[in-house]
């Protein structure tokens, strides 16, 4: 009996650590649903708009395919600015509503320039760590302007560097960006663009 | 931790360290005039294993050794307890270190690596460096992309990891540099293999410039938007440059240790990891820097500077 439950142990933990052994790209798919449909705004509508101009990538752009190494794999991620841009059009909050600035007619509303600094992943040891960093600058109306930076960081263990695992890890590292971004939003609704670098 | 998981995490930190501790060989291979001689054009391309710094920490393998004298099973106990403990003191030390990467907003680290390559590589003149660009180049399909593209006879591939030591009182800057043959005349290896020309790994550690516990080191790192970071990158991406430029011409007799050996001083919570466990920290002074640093050679042809 306990021969079978030690040979079972470790046929389990030779699977297991199959995928971490791996030194083929991890290639993920991070922007499954495009973001292509126009928001339409009801007049009963009375959150604050937010036009969101196009998202500005500041990583170089030949580094913009590759989102760092977990383990020994690469992480692929072709579509990583489309994939924030996406997150982006959909923060809306109680007293605001995103729209792309191609779906604003007119032009009304707090401008947000959005962006991304850093994305990328890496581990250290047994963990794996992944990091969003995006700015956000907030133009309101008589210009006044204020930029704000948002860092998104997740350290967990790495099982195995699996695509799903990463995956997972870069989208709780984004969505901790999305959840300080919208408090501010939400300020900022309320009570206008306070001039803050 | 799901309990489930956690036995697969314990058995990868007992393997590795079983295939950690078979790597004590050269890690050098010295280009070969003549071969050197062939190459006409060669090109340059560098990137940072990480964009913002990373962080180290001493790696806890107690519960495996302990573990171990138990057997199998104790092995494997111990093995669990070392990774629970490696990936609570990783988290830490990632959490330490955001107030200096938050301060670090905005700048590209790898774009000052490669604009400092570009400064030193056309004038080393050893090789006809034709390009330095930037590219992903820590991982084995990231190297084969680069020399698929490529049009030159060689191409030198540079993996740079820049992180604090574990207690954060010095940078670490390590580099790997490796020439490829692309030319098929340059290649010996049967076709699809990569044929290796010169290889060296590269480790610059650092002035101690600040003394105190892990929280005053990180508020110094990052005062100033993280000004003094940024200066020890800048000094740092140059001298490493500098060493490989340095390390390149010299022959396969410099992976011997000679007479007048240095015994460094080195702590060895500096020299965690994978890459410095394989090196011996004896070897000899063959150079000192502009900035006071001894560049030592040690046993296994490895470069290493630091300030004696």
């Amino acid at each position: 009996m306990m021969r079978r439950f030690l040979a079972a142990g470790f046929a389990w933990a030779l699977l297991a650590l199959l995928p971490g052994c791996s030194t083929s790209p991890a290639e993920l798919n991070l922007c499954q649903r495009a973001n292509t449909e126009t928001k339409t705004v009801t007049s009963g509508d009375q959150r604050q708009t937010i036009v969101l101009a196009p998202i500005e990538d500041r990583r170089p752009e030949s580094m913009r395919q590759q989102l760092g190494v977990v383990g020994r794999r690469g992480v692929l991620g072709k579509d990583s600015a489309a994939w924030v841009e996406a997150a982006l059009i959909d923060l809306n909050g109680q007293n605001f509503r995103v729209v792309k600035s191609s779906d604003a007619q007119p032009l009304t509303g707090w401008l947000v320039k959005p962006r991304i600094l850093q994305l990328y992943t890496s581990s250290l040891n047994v963990a794996k760590m992944a990091t969003v960093v995006i700015e956000l600058e907030l133009v309101g109306p008589e210009n006044k302007t204020s930029t704000h930076v948002y860092n998104g960081r997740i350290a967990a263990a790495n099982w195995g560097s699996g695509e799903g695992e990463i995956e997972n890890s870069l989208r709780k590292a984004l969505q901790k960006c999305l959840k300080q971004m919208r408090t501010d939003l939400e300020l900022v609704s309320r009570e206008g663009v306070q001039t803050k670098t | 931790m799901s309990s489930k998981l956690t036995p697969a995490l314990g058995i990868i930190t007992v393997c590795a360290a079983a295939i950690l501790s078979g790597c004590m060989t050269s890690v050098r291979t010295a280009l070969a005039p003549a071969t050197k001689d062939a190459i006409k054009s060669t090109a340059l391309t560098t990137g940072l294993v990480q964009p913002e710094i990373g962080t180290d920490i001493v790696a806890s393998n107690a519960g495996a050794a302990a573990g171990a004298t138990g057997g199998l099973i104790g092995g494997l106990v111990g093995g669990i307890i070392d990774s629970s403990v490696n990936t609570s003191r990783a988290k830490k030390a990632e959490a330490a270190a955001d107030p200096v990467r938050n301060a670090m907003a905005g700048y590209d680290a790898n774009s000052k690596l490669r604009d400092t390559f570009r400064q030193v590589f056309p004038d080393a003149k050893y090789l006809p460096i034709l390009s330095v660009e930037l590219a992903p180049t820590s991982d084995e399909a990231a190297c084969k992309r680069i020399l698929k593209s490529a049009t030159t006879d060689a191409v030198m591939i540079i993996s740079v990891d820049h992180r604090f030591t574990p207690d954060f009182s010095r940078i670490k800057i390590e580099a790997t540099a490796t020439l490829y043959a692309k030319k098929p005349s340059l290649a010996t290896e049967p076709a699809g293999a990569l044929t290796v020309l010169y290889t060296n790994k590269f480790v610059l550690l650092g002035d101690d410039v600040v003394s105190g516990n892990n929280d005053s080191n990180i508020a110094y790192w990052a005062k100033d938007n993280a000004e003094h970071v940024k200066s020890a990158l800048s000094t740092g991406f140059l001298e490493i440059a500098e060493m490989i430029a340095f390390d390149l011409p010299a022959g396969p007799e410099v992976n011997l240790p000679k007479k007048d050996t240095l015994e460094t001083t080195a702590p060895s919570p500096h020299f965690p990891g994978q890459a410095v466990a394989q090196m011996e920290l004896k070897g000899t002074v063959v150079h000192t820097h502009s900035t006071g640093h001894k560049w030592i050679r040690l046993a296994n042809g490895a470069l290493c500077s630091l300030k004696k």
